[in-house]
C-alpha cells in the first residue's frame, strides 16, 4: 500500500506505508486519520500534508529512506568515555550527505527533526559535528553565516574560561 | 516501483538551481543546536561557543544539563612546584574521564566542571604550596556538591608558620590541610558567602584556629581534658543548649557566626565546665580581644 505526502508547496509524493511510517510524525497523523496499512480506501482518499516541508528536501528525505527502510532498529548507545554522544554515521549515508553544502544539511535536519526520522536526524547532527570539527572559530562563524555579537571583553572572557581545554 | 514512485517527483521537479536556493543563515533551533553540540568534543565546543553569544549560551547548557545528574565524585591532586602538574577524574556509576592539563588549565577546568556540573562527592588534595592552597580556597564557592573533602598530601605535615586543620565537617571538610595563616583568613573570609556560609561548620578542633588567627580570640583552647583551663569570650560568643546539655558553640565576627559542634557529650560538658569557671577571667580578658572584621571591610 502506498501513502500520499503533501509537502508545503503543494507537491504529492506517494511512498510505500513502510516509509511513511519510519517518520513519527506522519505515522501520529495517520493514526489520527485512522488511515491503517489494510484500508486502502483510507489511504487513497487521504493525503498526509507536510507544512513545514519542501519538496526538494522531501525528496532526499524518501531517498534515505528509501535506503533504510529495512534496517533493524538500533539501540540507543551510551555516550564515550569523554562524555559525548556518537554516532556511527555509514558508508552509505556518508555518501548520500557529502555533498550537501551546510544549508542544505540544516534544511535536511529541520525536516528530519519535524518528521522524526531518528536515524537520519543522526547521521545529519552527526555529520554537522564532524564539519565543525578542527575548525576555529571564525571558520565556525563562517558556516554557520554568523555575525559575532561578542565584545572583544566577552570574547577574551570566553577564551579564557575555555582556554584550559586547549592546554 | 515504490521507490520509483517515491523518486519521480524529485527527478521531475528538481532543477539545480532551485536546490541550491538555501538560506545562507539557518538558524537551527535550540535543541537540534544541543543535540550537535553534545557530539562535540571539548575543544571543538569551546571554538563554537566563541562564536556568538546565543552559541556560548548553548554550549554552557549543553555542558550543564549533559553531565548533570551523572557525576558522582572528582578528585583532584595538586602538587607543588612551578608547574601543578597534574589529573583531573571524574567518575560516575558508568564512566571515568581523566584530564590531563598543566597547573592553569587545572584550575580553570576545575571551576569550569563546578559551575556547569553537579557533583555528589568532591575529593581534593592539595599539599602545602600556598599557591595550591589559594587555588582550591577560590574554588571553594563554586563547589555545589554535598560533601566536599580537601586533604592535605601529606599526613603529618606541620610546621610553625601552618595552622593544622584536622577532622572534618558535614558539607566542606578539611583533613589536616596545614594552611598558612593567610589562607586560613581568606578560607573564613569565604566561609561567609551567602551560598555556604549556611552550611559552614567547624569541627571542635578546627575552632582553636579560628578563634585564634582568624577571629583574634586570645587564649583560646579547646582541650579534651578537662583539668586544661578553657578561655573564650561569651561576647564573641553564643552557646547553645539542649535539655540542659551544651550542643553549640558560636563564634560570632560581625554578622558571621562559625559554629562549633558538640563532637561528643562529654565534649559539652567540658565546655560548659570551663564556661563557667573561667567566666571571670573572660571578662577582665574582653578587652585585650581584638575585633577581627570580615576581610573586605579592612584597610
Amino acid at each position: 500500500p502506498n501513502v500520499k505526502l503533501v509537502t508545503s508547496d503543494n507537491e504529492e509524493f506517494v511512498v510505500d506505508f513502510r516509509i511513511a511510517k519510519m517518520s513519527v510524525t506522519v505515522s501520529r497523523l495517520m493514526e489520527a486519520m485512522n488511515m491503517s496499512e489494510t484500508d486502502d480506501a483510507s489511504l487513497l482518499s487521504n493525503s498526509i500534508p507536510l507544512p513545514n516541508v519542501t519538496k526538494a528536501v522531501m525528496a532526499r528525505v524518501i531517498e534515505w529512506c528509501e535506503k533504510h527502510k529495512n534496517d533493524e532498529p538500533k539501540e540507543e548507545k551510551e555516550n564515550d568515555k569523554r562524555g559525548r554522544t556518537t554516532h556511527v554515521v555509514s558508508d552509505w549515508d556518508k555518501e548520500f550527505l557529502k555533498n550537501d553544502e551546510f544549508g542544505r544539511l540544516c534544511q535536511l535536519m529541520g525536516a528530519a527533526n519535524y518528521l522524526e526520522i531518528k536515524g537520519l536526524f543522526n547521521d545529519i547532527s552527526q555529520t554537522i559535528a564532524n564539519m565543525i570539527h578542527g575548525k576555529k572559530s571564525d571558520e565556525i562563524a563562517e558556516m554557520f553565516n554568523i555575525h559575532c555579537d561578542l565584545t572583544e571583553a566577552e570574547k577574551k572572557e570566553i577564551r579564557k574560561k575555555t582556554a584550559w581545554c586547549e592546554d | 516501483s515504490n521507490m520509483g514512485n517515491a523518486l519521480r517527483p524529485l527527478r521531475s521537479h528538481k532543477t539545480e538551481s532551485e536546490y541550491n536556493e538555501v538560506e545562507k543563515c539557518i538558524m537551527l533551533p535550540d535543541d537540534i543546536m544541543l543535540r550537535i553540540i553534545r557530539m562535540l568534543g571539548l575543544i571543538d565546543s569551546a571554538n563554537l561557543a566563541a562564536t556568538c553569544s546565543r552559541f556560548y549560551c548553548l554550549e554552557t547548557r549543553a555542558g550543564a544539563s549533559n553531565i548533570r545528574e551523572e557525576w558522582e565524585t572528582i578528585e583532584v591532586d595538586i602538587y607543588s612546584g612551578i608547574v601543578l602538574s597534574k589529573d583531573v577524574k571524574l567518575s560516575s556509576t558508568r564512566k571515568r574521564i581523566i584530564m590531563h592539563s598543566n597547573s592553569l588549565g587545572t584550575l580553570r577546568a576545575l571551576r569550569r566542571i563546578f559551575q556547569t556540573t553537579a557533583i555528589k562527592n568532591v575529593n581534593i588534595k592539595v599539599n602545602l604550596c600556598e599557591t595550591a592552597q589559594r587555588s582550591v580556597i577560590d574554588l571553594i564557592p563554586n563547589i555545589g556538591a554535598a560533601e566536599t573533602k580537601i586533604t592535605h598530601k601529606i599526613k603529618e605535615f606541620s610546621t610553625d608558620n601552618t595552622v593544622p586543620l584536622i577532622g572534618g565537617f558535614k558539607r566542606v571538610g578539611y583533613s589536616n590541610l596545614g594552611l598558612v595563616s593567610g589562607e586560613m583568613e581568606r578560607l573564613y573570609d569565604i566561609s561567609k558567602s551567602p551560598s555556604i556560609s549556611n552550611s559552614f561548620f567547624l569541627p571542635l578542633t578546627d575552632a582553636v584556629c579560628f578563634a585564634q588567627i582568624v577571629m583574634g580570640i586570645n587564649h583560646c583552647h579547646f582541650y579534651r581534658i578537662m583539668a586544661h583551663t578553657m578561655t573564650t569570650s561569651r561576647e564573641r560568643g553564643k552557646v547553645y543548649y539542649t535539655g540542659g546539655t551544651l550542643c553549640a558553640l558560636v563564634l560570632v565576627d560581625g554578622d558571621h557566626e562559625t559554629i562549633v559542634y558538640r563532637s561528643t557529650p562529654k565534649m559539652a560538658k567540658i565546655i560548659t565546665y570551663n564556661l563557667r569557671r573561667n567566666s571571670a577571667f573572660v571578662r577582665k580578658g574582653l578587652t585585650r580581644i581584638p575585633y577581627v572584621a570580615p576581610r573586605h571591610q579592612r584597610i
